[in-house]
């Protein structure tokens, strides 16, 4: 019987590749006749590899030499194709378990030898060749700018958010400095007078041109000749703002133009942002086609046809609620002659919840099959709904088998709508923020967001970079609006990151914080957990240290602004920030965040991630019209939300005091009806 | 309380701040709290109705305002959560349903409103100067009752405690009009009634009134006689209520307190029961239909100066009444009507409670529909026609209390909705009703509840539990058509009079028990769909525990229901009244004097227990004397057609010896007396036995069912005999093997007539269907050998 896995194999534009050997380690059943069984492996369909499936040595190794000719820039689909049998005369059920073959994914392995390529002077070359979401493992791009002045880390931090966005969901490192670093792509930011001074000439603008003025150009190795295999970015003005339009023109390039080497901005404009847009996120009460949710129509064949999935992002503080239900209508058909126990199941982030039959043998074309899912469901964030057809045959055993009529079609103008859902969420989250950046991307671009960098070190501003970079990856929009200073932060009302030191929190701030750092520490420690996982937390007053090699992330609100958000990233050292915000970038790391406080200890080759719910509860989100963290009564919701026993006493005193205030106007209310009656009271 | 501004204000920042509260709970509190919140309120609830002190204030407006967040929760989430489109047809289902909610929900607030604090008027005593006391025209309008009736009613006024000189009564006669009289079919009668009633009248020495022609029926009756008469305040008797002596002596002195007051309205107390209560004759002794709204509805309209005229036992003040040109007569409810103009005008009423008159409700249900449809159109037309919550010159509780007296009426559509609403989920899969099992829990199941135990808060005193829904089911399938009938045309209906003290011959379902026949099918199918779901849809469960229950309540209630339509064989003219109080029998035979109790009294004699061992024979003639409540004394020559000896007592039942039922001391003993009145009320409202009694009307209901299904299925096999008959030869023909041979022109069998015995047992039939034997022709052509 015969079954096929691949994988995607990346190849980046600018790799020129030498070799490629691919080395497998596999394992087969011992049920296996190795004379009928095989694997063949294919690189773009074609096949590069074979090899018998021994159960006499059912553990084996497997060396193949890509050709190098069939790897094209992009993704490369290397197929393992399983051909499996254990009885020679016999017939076979299709579907007996002892038929399988398993390759060992963590001990197997691709190894490439590749060169740089030169990198072609146009701009359009930092789309598709520099800052490439196919290079493998990561990247490094270096920024450089004044790092003195807050203004250009600002626009440095407009620039990291564009290029982070550019590599989609690679991992991507930043360095600053005020210099160039070799090796690597740099990007200048500054104005026309820092980039003189950097470069030792001016930059290739004259000098009464307006406007910004963005340039590539080879970057040079250490001993000052040409590099042509990195780049050289000029992101400059001749003032501040000019620069600023220079930088959102970089963050904002996305298709393959210009093909000239430099450009001048004269003018930026961003389309009309709206709350809680952001990659891929559904908005509620809309209805979207499948086409629309880069799903076109597709044909499921076979035995074992691979599923379909639709891959969307719902925003961070959906409150999911009870008695909504997500509406599916399918247009879909499939084939004759399928046994009438064929289904098409429906998962919900790998949990089935619905199936449509296909008992039908003649077949079958439906539209507008409505299906609904409950809400509950799903979950703020990622979220996958999957079709996987069970297409079964109903021919008997021996019987030869012709699967050319099992088939389900999906077609591209199914729909999918979510219903309408209140935006409000319990907070400290920190998962959430490691989901798409909330509570700083609740504006996609990061308006009413700043970021405090506290004594701005060369390793802290590249945290910062880093930091931002990820945020905007996860929100995937660049976040040109949210703000950086040096300067404390005086009464901001809106959300706030501090990156720093365990001291650099604002006096204002640091009461709020879930571990209070000071000459004498606060530090929370979990006594006991309950079933709903509330902790409950014991207090240590202590003189001591975080130590090395640790970093600490807390969420907490603002005590400025009831429903704002305050998150510290933290270490004892610069050094150790930077290696925080360079672990935070790892998604095993990212996927342990969540709650409130988080302690990350990367002294072991392992990272540790302790998460904890320590700290005040409170609410943010948004209701209808009205921001919540605006209004007063959006302050008592949070307050009766974090505190129930609030609502039930506010409940019972309304009532009371209602009571008091009709039960004083009846009784006037009756004497008065009775004195005009009978001319005198009656109580 | 001194700055009405401030008060107003914090109601409604109260108002404001529970509605908000309740957004919140609904829009952010989880299941958990949802929870605590309906099953906490519910549960002070019930603590409070189980504390008797609740019943006075300020528990009571705490229980008031409790049962109000609950419903209004309720409301709400039905409001936000549960309306969701998912195709056409449970679109309509479940706006129709929610629409019904709505209404109960409204009804539930304005009700709430009524029974804020139901006001009891003290008395105010008539000026002891006879000059001062105002003159009164007692009129007793009449269309087409006995004359017996009639005689009773106006010799009971002409003994109505009060100067003769300031009280003129009249029969206002309706059917010795003009035009009746000149009616070439029925003009004879009419023309008889009219002498005999003068006669009556001279007789009695009160006065005769009949018009030309019978135009606005009662309001015109009432408003010629008011043309034809002076007195100060007029007192209207329908004639079949039969005033006490005491009933002006007890409402004259509100008029002389307020000069504005145009109504003093009294109770209307029946002494005969209604078809329901006496479907439950041995079984238990509810309150009457109409208690609920003379004891507790009247009096919570009185608190909000609300309490309006209700056709009789009722004194108004002529000068306020002509204003607005008598009785308005526009919808026919005109007693209502004319309250509400003269409360627009800014004139008081006042409700007093006390039984002052005794009359007689509808013995069939035929006649009870006939009532309560001319109350739901004349209610409906008032709605329609004059819009109270809009019309000025009424305040704002006048306007509300007015305005539910009208929409109440719309309750026969929403019951209807309600019994069929989980059937067209079970049978036909709509989904109506958008909800999970923990919010049903959290939300409907507390509000149900609660609406059980605020129901029994107010109206305990006059409604037993359970009865309001017996009552309004009813009701409900009949009034539908007459409500849909004045919404498309408002000023289509007409006045109908109620006719009363008809009697029943024999026990039996009444026809209109049909409507329930269906209902109780429609929710026996549901309820075997509903099992039927159960097992084949796990993932309905939920939704079919809910719709399922619903249905077994529907069919219980539909059971119930049909219980009451099972109309009781009822003889007795005058009706036997309970009462107490003493007596001494004197026996000429024995020369004996024996004291003794009474137990009930009636116009043709008296029921009493003599503690004696003397041994009285049938037929004794004796003495009866006794004294009513007023310390009069009464002496009545009887005979004892019924002696029982229960041990030491003899149960005796009397009968007059004069044989007239209009005796004037008989008449004054047994209807003249307030006070007997008021007691056998107050008797009523502490019967208990709620449970025996709806299981005893749910088995008359399936005995009910059981005798309609026999009935229909002899007459299904009626049907099928004929049919037989009719079309059997050819139905035979049909079914002849061809292979016999024979055609049907062939070998003519002879033709052998049917014996008719469906015919026989049914003489009225057997004309018709002989004919069909004839018009056959013949028996099948292949009989059996």
């Amino acid at each position: 019987m015969r079954d096929e896995q691949a994988i995607e194999l990346a190849v980046p534009e600018r790799w020129k590749v030498n070799s490629a050997t691919l080395n497998i380690y596999y394992t087969v059943s011992t049920s296996l006749l190795s004379h009928l069984s095989q694997m063949v492996i294919r690189l773009n369909g074609i096949p590069i590899g074979q090899a018998k499936l021994n159960p006499i040595t059912p553990s084996s190794a497997l060396k193949i030499a890509l050709p190098t000719k069939l790897l094209e820039p992009g993704y490369n689909k290397l197929t393992f194709q399983v051909d499996q049998h254990r009885q020679e005369k016999e017939c076979e059920l299709p579907c007996a378990t002892d038929l399988w073959t398993s390759i060992k994914l963590d001990s197997s392995s691709l190894d490439i030898d590749y060169d740089l390529k030169p990198i072609p002077l146009r701009l359009s070359s930092l789309t598709d060749m520099v800052f490439d979401p196919r290079i493998t493992p990561s990247s490094t791009v270096h920024l450089a700018f004044d790092t003195a002045d807050e203004k250009a880390a600002g626009l440095a931090a407009v620039v990291a958010s564009g290029v982070a966005r550019r590599f989609d969901y690679r991992r991507v490192d930043f360095t600053v400095s005020d210099t160039l670093e070799a090796g690597r792509d740099n990007v200048v930011i500054g104005t026309t007078a820092f980039v003189t001074k950097l470069l030792g000439r001016a930059p290739p603008q004259k000098p009464g041109d307006k406007g910004g003025f963005l340039k590539i150009l080879p970057m040079a190795k250490s001993d000052g000749s040409p590099d042509p295999a990195h780049a050289l970015v000029l992101v400059t003005g001749n003032s501040f703002d000019e620069v600023k339009l220079a930088a959102e023109t970089l963050s904002n390039l996305s298709i393959g133009y210009p093909g000239s080497d430099e450009l001048k901005a004269t003018g930026f404009s961003l389309p009309d942002i709206t709350a809680y847009g952001g990659r891929n996120i559904l908005a509620a009460d809309k209805l979207y086609d499948f086409k629309t949710l880069n799903q076109p129509t597709l044909t499921m064949a076979g035995m074992n046809p691979q599923p379909m999935s639709l891959n969307f992002r719902l925003p961070a503080d959906f409150m999911i609620k009870q008695n909504r239900n997500v509406e599916i209508a399918l247009n879909f058909a499939y084939g004759a002659g399928m046994r009438n126990d064929s289904s098409l199941n429906l998962l919900v982030n790998n949990r089935a919840v619905r199936a449509i039959p296909l008992h039908n043998p003649d077949g079958g074309v439906f539209e507008n099959y409505k299906l609904e899912i409950p809400t509950y469901v799903f979950r703020p964030g990622d979220n996958t709904i999957t079709f996987s057809p069970e297409l079964h045959i109903s021919s008997k055993e021996c019987e030869a088998v012709q699967t050319g009529h099992m088939f389900l079609t999906i077609f591209e103008n199914s729909t999918l709508k979510f219903p309408y859902m209140p935006h409000f969420v319990d907070m400290p989250r920190l998962e959430l923020f490691m989901l798409n950046g909330f509570p700083f991307t609740r504006w996609p671009d990061g308006f009413e967001g700043t970021v405090y960098v506290a004594r701005p070190t060369l390793d802290t501003l590249s945290a910062t970079m880093n930091l931002i970079g990820m945020m905007t990856q996860k929100n995937g929009f660049p976040l040109i609006n949210l703000s950086l200073t040096y300067q404390k932060p005086k009464a901001w009302n809106g959300d706030l990151i501090v990156v720093g030191d365990l001291f650099s929190l604002p006096d204002e701030y640091a009461a709020a914080a879930p571990l209070r750092v000071g000459k004498v520490s606060r530090v929370p420690y979990p006594v006991v957990r309950s079933w709903q996982q509330e902790a409950i937390y014991s207090f240590s007053d202590q003189s001591s240290r975080l130590g090395d090699d640790r970093g600490l992330l807390m969420e907490f609100e603002s005590p400025l602004q009831a429903g704002r958000s305050v998150l510290l990233l933290a270490a004892e050292d610069q050094n150790d920030l930077l290696a925080l915000s360079q672990k935070l970038l790892d998604p095993e790391v990212q996927s342990q965040v969540n709650g409130g406080l988080v302690l990350i200890d990367f002294s072991g080759a392992k990272t540790k991630v302790t998460s904890l719910s320590a700290g005040k509860r409170y609410t943010t989100g948004k209701q209808g019209d009205v921001n919540i963290v605006d209004t007063a009564a959006d302050r008592l919701d949070s307050l009766m939300y974090a505190y129930s026993p609030v609502f039930y006493a506010l409940l019972a005193a309304i009532i009371g005091g209602l009571t008091w205030i009709l039960v004083a106007l009846i009784r006037r209310y009756r004497v008065q009806r009775l004195k005009t009656v009978h001319g005198k009271g009656d109580k | 309380m001194k700055r009405p501004w401030l008060t107003q204000a914090l109601i409604a920042f109260a108002v404001f701040a529970l509605i908000y509260l309740d957004r919140f709970a609904t829009n952010f509190l989880g299941e958990r709290h949802q929870l605590i919140i309906g099953w906490a309120c519910l549960g002070v609830l019930v603590l409070m109705y189980l504390f008797r002190k609740s019943r006075s204030m300020p528990l009571r407006m705490l229980f008031i305002l409790l049962s109000g967040f609950l419903s209004f929760r309720y409301i709400y989430w039905r409001s936000t959560e549960t309306l969701l489109y998912t195709g056409p047809a449970d679109f309509a289902g479940m706006s129709v349903l929610y629409l019904a909610e709505v209404y109960a929900i409204v009804i539930h607030f304005l009700g709430m409103l009524l029974n804020a604090w139901p006001l009891k008027q003290p008395p105010v005593d008539a000026p002891e100067d006879p000059a001062l006391l105002p003159s009164v025209d007692v009129f007793i309008p009449t269309y087409n009752e006995e004359d017996d009736l009639i005689r009773v009613t106006a010799i009971a006024a002409t003994q109505i405690d009060y100067p003769r000189e300031k009280l003129n009564i009249y029969i206002c006669d309706d059917g010795g009009t003009m035009a009746k009289r000149s009616h070439p079919e029925h003009g004879m009668a009419a023309w008889n009634r009219h002498y005999r009633l003068r006669r009556m009248a001279d007789e009695l020495g009160i006065r005769y009134i009949t018009r030309p022609f019978n135009v606005q029926a009662k309001a015109g009756n009432v408003n010629h006689a008011l043309q034809h008469s002076r007195g100060d305040l007029v007192l209207v008797l329908d004639c079949d209520h039969v005033p006490t002596r005491d009933i002006l002596r007890r409402t004259v002195g509100f008029f002389v307190a307020d000069p504005k007051l145009f109504l003093v309205q009294t109770p209307h107390f029946f002494i005969n029961p209604t078809p329901v209560e006496r479907n439950l004759a041995g079984v238990g002794n509810p309150p009457g239909e109409n208690d609920m709204f003379y004891r507790v509805i009247h009096p919570g309209l009185d608190f909000w100066g609300a309490s309006y005229f209700c056709g009789s036992a009722a004194l108004l003040r002529r000068r306020h009444l002509m204003e607005v040109g008598g009785l308005c007569g526009k919808t026919i409810t005109e007693d209502a009507e004319t309250a509400f103009a003269l409360h627009s005008r800014g004139y008081r009423s006042v409700y007093f409670e006390r039984p002052m008159v005794c009359g007689l409700s509808p013995d069939t249900y035929d006649d009870y529909i006939i009532q309560r449809t001319r109350w739901a159109q004349g209610m409906l037309q008032m709605l329609l026609m004059n819009n109270p919550l809009f019309q000025r010159g009424l305040t704002m509780a006048q306007r509300l209390c007015y305005f539910n007296s009208c929409f109440f009426w719309l309750f026969g559509i929403v019951r209807f909705i309600y019994f069929v609403s989980p059937a067209t989920f079970l049978l036909f899969g709509l989904r109506i009703y958008n909800a999970s099992w923990p919010q049903i829990l959290a939300f409907a199941i507390p509000y149900v509840i609660s609406g059980w135990f605020v129901m029994d808060f107010f109206y305990s005193r006059a409604r037993k539990p359970f009865f309001s829904e017996v009552y309004e089911s009813v009701q409900a399938m009949f009034l539908i058509p007459a409500v849909i009938s004045v919404f498309l045309n408002p000023a289509k209906p007409t006045f109908k009079v109620t006719p009363k003290g008809k009697m029943i011959d024999s026990d039996g379902l009444n026809p209109m028990a049909i409507s329930f026949l269906l209902v109780i099918v429609i929710n026996v199918v549901a309820m075997v769909m509903a099992a039927y779901k159960w097992v084949d849809y796990p993932l309905l469960r939920d939704v079919v525990a809910v719709t399922g229950s619903w249905s077994l309540y529907n069919l219980w209630l539909g059971l119930v229901s049909l219980g009451a339509f099972w109309e009781r064989r009822q003889l007795r003219n005058h009706h036997r009244i309970e009462s107490d109080g003493e007596l001494v029998v004197e026996v000429p035979r024995l020369k004996a004097r024996i004291p003794g109790r009474v137990l009930d009294v009636s116009l043709r004699g008296i029921g009493f227990e003599l503690p004696t061992e003397l041994a009285l024979q049938p037929m004794e003639r004796v003495v009866i004397e006794t004294k009513d409540h007023d310390g009069r004394e009464y002496r009545f020559e009887a005979r004892l057609p019924r002696v029982i000896r229960r041990g030491k007592k003899l149960l005796c039942g009397s009968e007059f010896v004069h044989q007239d039922t209009c005796d004037p001391a008989a008449i004054a003993f047994t209807f003249g007396d307030s006070e007997r009145w008021m007691r056998l009320w107050m008797r009523k409202q502490e019967t208990g036995g709620t449970w025996r009694m709806l299981w005893h009307f749910a088995g008359l209901g399936a005995h009910g069912l059981l005798a309609s299904g026999t009935m229909l299925w002899r007459r299904g096999k009626q049907i099928s005999q004929g049919f037989e008959e009719r079309y059997g030869e050819r139905l035979a023909r049909l079914r002849r093997p061809q292979h016999q041979g024979a055609s049907r022109h062939e070998v003519p069998t002879p033709a052998i007539p049917r014996p008719a015995v469906t015919a026989d047992r049914h003489p009225a039939g057997a004309g018709s269907r002989r004919d069909d034997l004839v018009s056959a022709d013949a028996v099948p052509a292949v009989s059996e050998p």
